[in-house]
């Protein structure tokens, strides 16, 4: 081969491996920590560090928080997570096409996670899933809590339930083991998802907090 | 109790049946839907404690003044521990200023003047919750300073068709006053209009009835009701302007709610 040739091939392959390994790189980070107060911990690849301001999030990570911290972690399109104290998510899906997103699958384990999620189309791409719901955004800002080992207040038989509370837009809330029987939940108001039962009708928000008015 | 304390009480107690067995009726009426749609045994878990530990505290004060007889203010705090599920105990510290008059809460045994009377009321009781949104206080306690007699309250308030866009909540209040013999009884029925991020909005009617010690007659007022609720502060804020026996009325509340569960 022609030493000129040669030498354009290599310059080639050596710009297509690198431009290939930087547009993985570049999808494999996926948002940014740009608030944190008290411990946070991110758990990669099984290995467990401390969370610091501007570390890089990645699909696949599960992020955690300890008591008293919460934690916010902003993503490329510009979509926020706050997590509260003693929670945990991991980032499932979370495809990018250049700054717009795709889709985008978060999965909660534990504890309380307020999303406020960037709508640059209608198309309703981003969803949480806790181990009994699923939540389908399709507003801008809801938060949900799944709580373990405590009863629900809808049925006390049950241990296990996910609670969503929407401050802007509609989400939509389904038991994860029946997705189809969903219910639109809008601004203002809250539904809840106990153990295999389909969500509540919604009610509105902070409705254990008010009764009687105050001149009684 | 002395015998004649009993004879004067005795009207008192006659008239509040009625009352007390249309609230027992409605508490049976809601534990009997909860024993329906709930798949355990219901209160199968009330020898257990409340997971989690609930510990409130209420912050309040409000205003009323009628047009012809009377004004007053009070306000105080009230805390609230869970015990379990379906019981809490409750203990209430309030301050109270009659300014005028003789109205529906005031247990003064004369006619106060235009001399501000002021006294404080402590009161201790337990807070049944036998289904979601649903609760019956009732309390006992002593007013000290200008008044210094005994008094018992129940609370009730309850939330129906909670699920919905627009719950409605019935809520009953009555006193009795053994300085002055005198009852009361506050009512309302309101509708969640509205609610939003910040603010949930409701609208209603209510009014008060009292009656008895040296007032032969049971006296009434109602009107509409406002309330809001701001979310963010968990601060409500109440309103009720109406006619009754002591012509126009009005009256305006703001409580602070602060919760806390115990891990």
């Amino acid at each position: 081969m022609h030493p000129r040739i040669r030498l354009v091939a290599i310059a080639l392959l050596t710009f297509t491996l690198t431009s290939r390994c930087a547009a993985a790189f570049a999808q494999q980070t996926v948002g940014e920590v740009t608030s944190i107060t008290g411990v946070a911990k991110l758990d990669r690849g099984g290995n467990e560090v401390d969370l610091k301001l501007s570390m890089p999030i990645e699909i696949r990570d599960r992020l955690r928080t300890t008591a008293k911290a919460e934690l916010t972690v902003t993503f490329r399109d510009g979509s926020k997570l706050v997590l509260s104290e003693s929670s945990s998510y991991t980032v499932d899906q979370y495809a990018m096409t250049a700054t717009t997103r795709r889709q985008a699958l978060i999965r909660l384990w534990i504890g309380h996670l307020r999303a406020i999620v960037k709508m640059e189309s209608g198309a309703p791409n981003f969803q949480v899933h806790t181990p009994n719901a699923v939540e389908v955004a399709r507003g801008t800002e809801f938060e949900t809590a799944y709580i373990a080992d405590r009863p629900c207040p809808e049925d006390r038989s049950c241990m296990r339930y996910t609670t969503v509370g929407v401050f802007h837009g509609v989400v939509e809330v389904a038991n994860i083991s029946n997705p189809a029987q969903a219910v639109r939940v809008t601004e203002g108001y809250e539904t809840t998802v106990a153990c295999e039962s389909p969500a509540t009708s919604p009610a509105p928000l902070g409705m254990e907090e008010m009764g009687a008015p105050g001149y009684h | 109790m002395s015998r004649a304390n009993r004879g004067q009480t005795a009207p008192h107690a006659a008239r509040s049946r009625p009352l007390i067995r249309t609230v027992t009726a409605i508490l049976f009426a809601l534990i009997a839907m909860r024993g329906s749609t709930a798949r355990a045994f219901p209160y199968s878990d009330f020898f257990t404690p409340a997971n989690p530990q609930h510990l409130s505290l209420t912050l309040f004060a409000s205003s009323i003044g009628a047009e012809s007889l009377y004004a007053a203010t009070h306000e105080g705090f009230q805390l609230e521990q869970t015990l379990n599920p379906y019981i809490a105990v409750v203990g209430r510290v309030s301050g109270y200023q009659i300014y005028q008059g003789d109205g529906w809460d005031s247990p003064l045994t004369e006619n106060p003047g235009t001399r501000p009377r002021n006294f404080g009321v402590f009161m201790g009781g337990i807070d049944l919750l036998p289904v979601q949104g649903t609760s019956l206080a009732i309390l006992g306690g002593r007013d000290v300073g200008d008044s210094n007699g005994a008094r018992i309250e129940g609370d009730f308030s309850s939330w129906i068709l909670l699920h919905s866009r627009h719950p409605i909540n019935v809520s009953f209040t009555g006193d009795h006053f053994y300085n002055n013999g005198r009852s009361s009884g506050m009512i309302d029925v309101r509708v969640v209009m509205s609610s939003w991020r910040e603010l949930t909005w409701l609208l209603g009617a209510g009014g008060q009835l009292w009656g008895g010690g040296s007032e032969p007659h049971i006296m009434k007022e109602f009107g509409p009701d406002l309330g809001l609720f701001f979310r963010q502060w968990q601060t409500s804020l109440d309103f009720q302007a109406g006619y009754g026996n002591s012509h126009g009325y009005g009256a305006i509340a703001v409580s602070r709610h602060f919760g806390w569960d115990e891990q």
